[in-house]
């Protein structure tokens, strides 16, 4: 018999079941976009010029001078055809890693928002429900599913994408037999900004605790369509705002803490109170779903 | 003998729909008790009020918790298979394995892997690939190895062949069943579970109609035969029911002596069935 078993061994083993019931979202979903963010940047690669790119950026430079003379000094060509690669794979990179945290967070609330009501509508509940696990248990391993584990992937696809990039980059000028990114991978070879992934993770995912908590909610509460009942009870807020002046403030805060905060910037651009309230908001719905789940008739 | 399950006056209503009416019940240690009723009769509500999983009114123990507080803490001492299929179609064998031995402080994985390994159930199977026995063989087994001390069974074996059937329940007594287990089996397969029941309950119209241990069935009712030059003289000892098949007229009886019913006809000891039948008719009668 395997005896007492501890809080972490349980939430293990929760997790462990969200992630491989979930594994297309949580799991192939980075990592393919981790693969088409590489075999874009091998198209582009294929396609580019960068020596007509970097003669091209050498004429606007000189035509820009009144005086007719380079701007460019010759001897920093090196630096500047350098400049000139690290911006072309940066932007396919940057654009990529775009491309992922909307993918993150759209997976987030399609998986919030289903997860409870998924799990109701099939009969499987009955199985789970025969298992001495906790509503409480089964909500927090949810939640640490999508906002830890799933939110971890997808900084492992980034960091992985950072350091690939030059791989691909390396194969593609090996294969080709060409020089012209030499200097781009002399200087690529940095360590991968892990760092700002994982520093902006704990701010995005507090900024976005009350629309996960409001989406959990709304997977604890419906019967039928859960996305109506998502969009429903804020438009009707939304239309009694506008009734009643001529803008809704509602509608702001609700598209402000849809998105990531460090969407477009790279730090939360809030203000800590409605960080704070926000957050209590998220508890509150996360409660409320934990109360309606266990209330639920199987 | 203690009661593992004790219900007092339990009610739950749909609507105008009175799904349990005033349903009360005993369940004591050791016994394997069959409840049996008609589609809509209220079986499913009430081992699923046992369970924890619904709401009702009155008083419910199980194991000496209600089951409306802290349903997980109940579930580490009752098991339940629902029917079959209701293990999630996208889960491994190897991964069913490890789910319940991650939740569950019962768990023997030693066993669990040892009736796994007495079928044809591949560990690395997914549930979906399974056939309905081979789904059924498999949660039979994760349930087996929690050795829970109660174990409810709701529609069990609907759905497989008799060679299954006969299985899943040789199976339960073989490796679960003993003087300290208890089993409540709720199923329409009358016939299929009489040889292990040792209770036998009727339920109708969300009420306990008839609950009474196996061995009194042979002394509380009787069915007769009747000869034809007798009708009129069963039928003034208040026959439970009457039927007759192909001219034969069957009367079953209820606390009426032996010795005097064998005077009617032919003498035996009803099947479930025969009085499952009597009982729904004279419920319908009575309503």
């Amino acid at each position: 018999m395997n005896g007492p078993l501890s809080t972490t061994t349980v939430m293990r083993t929760l997790l462990r079941r969200e992630v491989v019931e979930n594994r297309l979202l949580f799991l192939y979903l980075p990592l393919a976009g981790v693969f088409m963010s590489l075999f874009w940047l091998a198209l582009r690669l294929a396609n580019n010029d960068l020596a007509g790119q970097y003669e091209q950026f050498r004429r606007i430079a000189v035509i820009t001078r009144p005086d007719g003379a380079p701007v460019v000094a010759p001897e920093r060509a090196a630096e500047i055809a350098a400049m000139i690669s690290q911006n072309f794979v940066g932007v396919i990179t940057s654009m990529s890693a775009a491309l992922m945290q909307t993918a993150f967070w759209a997976s987030m609330a399609f998986y919030f928002l289903m997860t409870l009501y998924q799990q109701r509508k099939d009969r499987s509940i009955l199985f789970w429900n025969s298992l001495p696990v906790s509503d409480m248990q089964s909500i927090l391993s949810k939640l640490l599913a999508g906002l830890v584990v799933c939110q971890a992937v997808y900084v492992l696809s980034l960091t992985a994408l950072q350091l690939l990039a030059p791989i691909v980059v390396w194969v593609y000028s090996a294969i080709a037999g060409t020089q012209e990114w030499d200097s781009y991978l002399a200087a690529a070879w940095k360590y991968p900004e892990l760092w700002q992934f994982v520093a902006n993770a704990v701010p995005n995912t507090l900024w976005g605790l009350p629309m996960i908590g409001w989406l959990l909610l709304a997977s604890a509460w419906s019967r039928r369509a859960p996305f109506a009942w998502a969009t429903g009870p804020l438009l009707l807020i939304v239309l009694v705002e506008l009734a009643i002046r001529d803008e809704s403030w509602f509608l702001n805060a609700a598209f402000s803490h849809l998105l990531p905060a460090s969407y477009f910037r790279l730090s939360p651009q809030t203000d800590p109170l409605e960080l704070v309230i926000g957050v209590l908001l998220g508890v509150l719905c996360v409660y409320l779903a934990i109360r309606l789940n266990r209330s639920d008739d199987t | 003998m203690s009661a593992v399950i004790s219900a007092r006056h339990l009610n739950k209503a749909f609507g105008k729909h009175k799904v349990l009416d005033d349903l009360s019940m005993n369940i004591t240690k050791g016994s394997i008790t069959g409840l049996i009723g008609p589609n809509g009769a209220g079986k499913t509500t009430t081992l699923k009020a046992i369970l924890g999983l619904t709401g009702f009114t009155g008083e419910l123990e199980v194991l000496g918790m209600d089951p409306r507080q802290g349903r997980h803490r109940l579930m580490e001492r009752v098991s339940f298979i629902a029917d079959v299929g209701v293990l999630p179609r996208w889960f491994r064998v190897r991964e069913a394995v490890n789910y319940v031995e991650g939740v569950h402080p019962r768990f023997d994985r030693e066993k669990a892997l040892r009736l796994i390994g007495e079928t044809d159930i591949a560990m690395q199977s997914k549930v979906s690939e399974l056939s309905k026995g081979m789904v059924t063989q498999l949660h039979l087994a994760l349930i087996l190895a929690i050795g829970a001390e109660l174990l409810v069974l709701d529609e069990p074996t609907l759905g497989l062949d008799i060679i299954y059937q006969k299985a899943f329940f040789d199976r339960i007594l073989n490796d679960y069943y003993d003087q300290n287990t208890t089993i409540l089996i709720s199923t329409h397969q009358i016939e299929e579970v009489r040889p292990i029941l040792t209770h036998l309950m009727f339920i109708d119209a969300g009420r306990i109609i008839l609950d009474t241990p196996i061995e009194a069935l042979a002394e509380t009712w009787h069915a007769v035969t009747v000869a034809p030059d007798k009708y009129a003289q069963a039928e003034a000892l208040h026959p439970i029911s009457v039927s007759s098949v192909l001219g034969a007229r069957t009367m079953l009886f209820e606390n009426v002596a032996a010795e005097e019913l064998e005077k009617l006809g032919s003498l035996h000891t009803p099947t479930v069935s025969e009085l499952f039948h009597a009982k729904m008719r004279r419920q319908a009668g009575n309503a």
